[in-house]
């Protein structure tokens, strides 16, 4: 099915008599949104139709037993299940099972460990050192702890202040080695902690979040007319790569931004047919795996199933150290987590 | 039992609902996008409580919520679940105060259904104040939107759940979720977003909260370009927000003196400087007028302008100059002019360079009215360079004894009369003594004085009349003076001594002595030439 295509906005040498051209042995220079006319968009490849989604690494279902995972039902409330994971080497995943104030350790297909957490408030979570994780809670206490592997609070670092006006607007949660980074309004990074966990003294501010291979940040910005403009930042310095990634139906959400080490940049965006007048039914809902290489340039798209249940999460894909891209999707039976070889 | 009541107020409100929603449009006040936002936020930090949806604006009495609900336990008296949140920011079907329940509660069942206070819309076209509903198979949630993220991820108000009570954040918008728009939502084109309506902005493309207008013609200074309203436009303005036509700007910092603190720039700040256009780091004020020298054109304040003043520094109403050099006495270090500072000169106003003082009294001649200190005032003294208290004048010439060249007049200067202050034209001294006959008083030097001696004129220390005047001499009623004559008489000659006295002759018996007197008084004369 076309899905859409990226339409790459860079500058182009151009040859004498106007037609655009490429020096074969270089690549286009980089720039920020070319003012040059924009080609014509090329017919929309038909994407890769994934096999269910992708490989099945965990299964639960749901409820609260010590291999399940939660989830609340909705009454005048939000409902609610796994907010959000993080896949490790091997197998290994956390999964943050808040509504069982818990974060369950995940290694060869089962659960074996579980790390209690203080409250069923937080959604989102990343691995520490050390068996400890650190959770974020946006909403309530507007921070994030750090949990030893026994749940212990070893530290909780406020969310509010510097770059943070309002800790709702924290959108993830990153571990590196130089410290904690929480993203907000999906557009920049701020430091809140150092590598020891310390809360930092002063708060630095990155524009978007880490490429794998640390060569660049990475932001992805939704526009009105059907696409999303994928920004690529060198931290050497120079100006930003962009390019804007087009499809056949509106943008309701970009769903994942990542990239593994070898520079691929993975986007996933939920597309929406709806009925054009009142009461726009929903005709059709798509999810896309856009797979870019490191100067943006598009190299496949997959199709993904498209999320189907109310159940709020903040993370449902994470780039794992394989390279490949994981996603935690529920239905009413429970949670699973997949591989998907981009 | 809490499912089942639950179930009946429900359907005893969904009842109600069902008339409410079709009965009471009219009573739907029109409301704006931002009071609805505004209402929102008051919510935040309040419990979640079922069935309910009140809280405060003063952000007290959060309440609490426990356990799962429709099982949960609520305690307080304020709280909201999704629906009555939703409800109590649209004001609908009618206004309430947050702190009251409104009245009906409508459900997020409601809110998923149609009804005429309401309106379902395009899940990409959501604006401040609209909300997102699902509800499906008894369970529903409902949320207002405020914007969006970079992925377009809701930026939501919403009453959560037990454990999250009322909060703001950003979260999924899933597919199944559809959108709601209020009904007489005053759809406030606000285009620059500043959350003042365009039919009420002043700058209605540019974010300007303030809504600042500095010359009040209706556009706003962040879309003005002539901000005061002066003529000028604000980028070449020297002073964009202060009417100043004339764009003077005396230290040329490019900042108009009408909006500049330090219009003559050197650091002192108008409002306390003593001349705010002309550049005086000091702020020397010399007479204290608040006037500083820099500008003052009478800087010592004695009435004589700076320009036309022989010390503009230095109050001189007299002006005097001494010594005419153009520099005031009171400014200048030598008055006179003569080379000696004022400090040390005996006469500070008249040229003296030769600093005479003939009384030493450190004032100098050329100002003293009394050079030689006697008392006596130079105008009156008969010796002024020479100290005469008594201002003695023996010839009564004027001019004083002291200083008197020839006291006596007799012709013979005082250093070399023998008689300085008694006339002697002949400087006659007969005894040689060096006082003339005319002041001694002992003529003939025996020893005698004049007034005894029987021969004034001829030694005679034992007072032998030896002028033969038959005045023995020691007759103290002195008798005749004897008178000798220089040549002897014949008598004399022949061998006598006689003396003759004044028409008389005289005794031989002195002859001899007479010659030894004329021989005396011979030599003397012979001593005396």
């Amino acid at each position: 099915m076309a899905i859409g295509a990226v339409v790459a906005l860079r500058a182009r040498s151009t040859a004498p008599g106007g037609a655009p051209a490429q020096t074969p042995a270089s690549k286009p220079p980089s720039s920020v949104t070319a003012r040059r006319p924009v080609p014509p968009r090329p017919p929309l490849p038909a994407a890769r139709p994934s096999v269910s989604g992708g490989a099945v690494v965990f299964g639960a279902a749901w409820g609260s037993g010590p291999s399940e995972l939660g989830r609340s039902a909705a009454r005048e409330s939000s409902p609610m299940a796994p907010m959000s994971f993080v896949p490790g080497p091997a197998g290994q995943a956390l999964v943050l099972d808040q509504v069982n104030q818990r974060v369950q350790l995940v290694e060869g297909g089962r659960v074996v460990r579980s790390i209690p957490l203080p409250s069923e408030t937080f959604d989102d979570v990343a691995r520490l050192a050390g068996g400890r994780v650190a959770a974020l809670d946006r909403l309530v206490a507007r921070s994030v702890a750090v949990v030893g592997p026994s749940g212990e609070v070893e530290r909780e670092i406020s969310l509010a202040g510097g770059e943070i006006e309002r800790a709702g607007d924290v959108t993830s949660l990153h571990a590196r080695a130089d410290g904690l980074w929480v993203e907000v309004d999906h557009d920049r990074l701020v430091r809140i902690a150092d590598g020891a966990g310390a809360p930092a003294e002063s708060r630095s501010v990155v524009p978007g979040r880490f490429s794998a291979d640390g060569a660049s940040w990475l932001r992805a910005r939704v526009d009105a007319d059907r696409g999303v403009t994928v920004t690529s930042t060198p931290r050497a310095g120079g100006p930003p790569e962009q390019a804007r990634v087009v499809f056949a139906l509106p943008v309701l959400s970009v769903a994942a931004l990542e990239s593994d080490a070898t520079g691929r940049v993975l986007l996933v965006a939920t597309t929406i047919d709806e009925a054009p007048v009142a009461p726009y039914d929903v005709l059709r809902v798509e999810e896309t795996l856009v797979v870019l290489d490191r100067q943006l340039a598009e190299l496949r798209r997959i199709a993904l199933p498209a999320k189907t249940t109310p159940e709020e999460q903040l993370v449902r894909y994470r780039v794992g150290p394989d390279g490949a891209l994981y996603s935690l999707s529920l239905d009413d039976q429970g949670a699973t987590l997949r591989r998907i070889d981009p | 039992m809490m499912k089942s009541a639950h179930a009946a107020w429900i359907g005893a409100t969904l009842g109600v609902a069902a008339l409410t929603l079709a009965g009471d449009v009219a009573a739907l006040q029109p409301l704006s996008r931002d009071e609805i936002i505004a209402r929102a936020k008051t919510v935040v930090g309040y419990s979640y409580w079922w069935g309910h949806g009140k809280w405060r604006t003063d952000g007290a009495q959060h309440g609490s919520c426990s356990g799962s609900c429709p099982s949960c336990s609520h305690s307080g008296s304020y709280g909201a679940d999704c629906s009555g949140f939703v409800g109590k920011a649209w004001q609908v079907p009618s206004p309430s105060p947050v702190t009251q329940e409104q009245s009906p509660h409508y459900t997020t069942w409601s809110y998923a259904g149609s009804s005429s206070m309401w309106g379902p819309i395009s899940k990409t076209a959501g604006k401040r104040g609209d909300a997102y509903v699902y509800n499906s198979g008894g369970a529903g949630h409902i949320f207002l939107f405020e914007g969006t993220t970079n992925w377009s991820y809701v930026k939501a108000y919403e009453c959560k759940g037990c454990s999250y009570g009322c909060v703001y954040g950003t979260r999924e918008l899933s597919a199944v979720y559809s959108g709601r728009r209020r009904a007489a939502v005053t759809d406030v084109v606000d285009t620059d977003g500043d959350g003042v309506p365009d039919d009420k902005d002043n700058c209605d493309t540019v974010d300007n909260k303030d809504q600042k207008d500095t010359d009040g013609d209706k556009k706003g200074d962040a879309c003005d370009t002539d901000d005061d309203g002066d003529g000028d436009l604000d980028t070449k303005d020297n002073c964009p927000l202060a009417k100043n036509p004339d764009q003077i700007d005396t230290d040329k910092d490019k900042k108009g003196d009408a909006c500049d603190t330090d219009d003559d720039g050197d650091g002192v700040l108008d409002a306390k400087d003593v001349c705010p256009l002309v550049a005086d780091k000091s702020q020397q004020d010399t007479d204290k007028d608040k006037q500083g020298d820099a500008c003052d054109d009478d800087d010592d304040g004695d009435g004589v302008k700076d320009a036309a003043d022989n010390c503009p520094v230095v109050a001189n109403k007299d002006q005097a100059d001494s010594d005419g050099d153009g520099r005031g006495n009171a400014c200048d270090g030598d008055d006179d002019g003569d080379g000696f500072p004022d400090a040390t000169d005996n006469c500070p106003k008249v040229a003296n360079k030769d600093q005479a003082d003939l009384d030493a009294d450190q004032l100098g001649d050329a100002c003293d009215d009394d050079r030689d200190g006697d008392g006596a005032p130079d105008a009156k003294d008969n010796c002024p360079d020479d100290p005469n208290k008594d201002q003695a004048d023996a010839n009564h010439d004027g001019v004083g004894d002291a200083c008197e060249g020839d006291l006596d007049g007799d012709g013979v200067p005082n250093d070399r009369d023998s008689c300085p202050a008694a006339a002697n034209p002949g400087q006659e001294d007969d005894d040689g003594d060096g006082a003339g006959d005319a002041c001694d008083d002992d003529r003939d030097g025996d020893g005698v004085s004049n007034a005894k001696d029987n021969c004034p004129d001829y030694p005679n220390a034992g007072q032998e009349d030896v002028c033969h005047d038959g005045d023995s001499g020691l007759d103290p009623t002195g008798g005749k003076d004897l008178e000798l004559t220089l040549a002897p008489t014949a008598s004399e000659e022949a061998g006598g001594c006689g003396v003759s006295p004044p028409g008389g002759s005289r005794d031989s018996g002195l002859g001899l002595m007479g010659l030894g007197l004329l021989l005396v008084l011979g030599g003397r004369r012979e001593r005396r030439s």
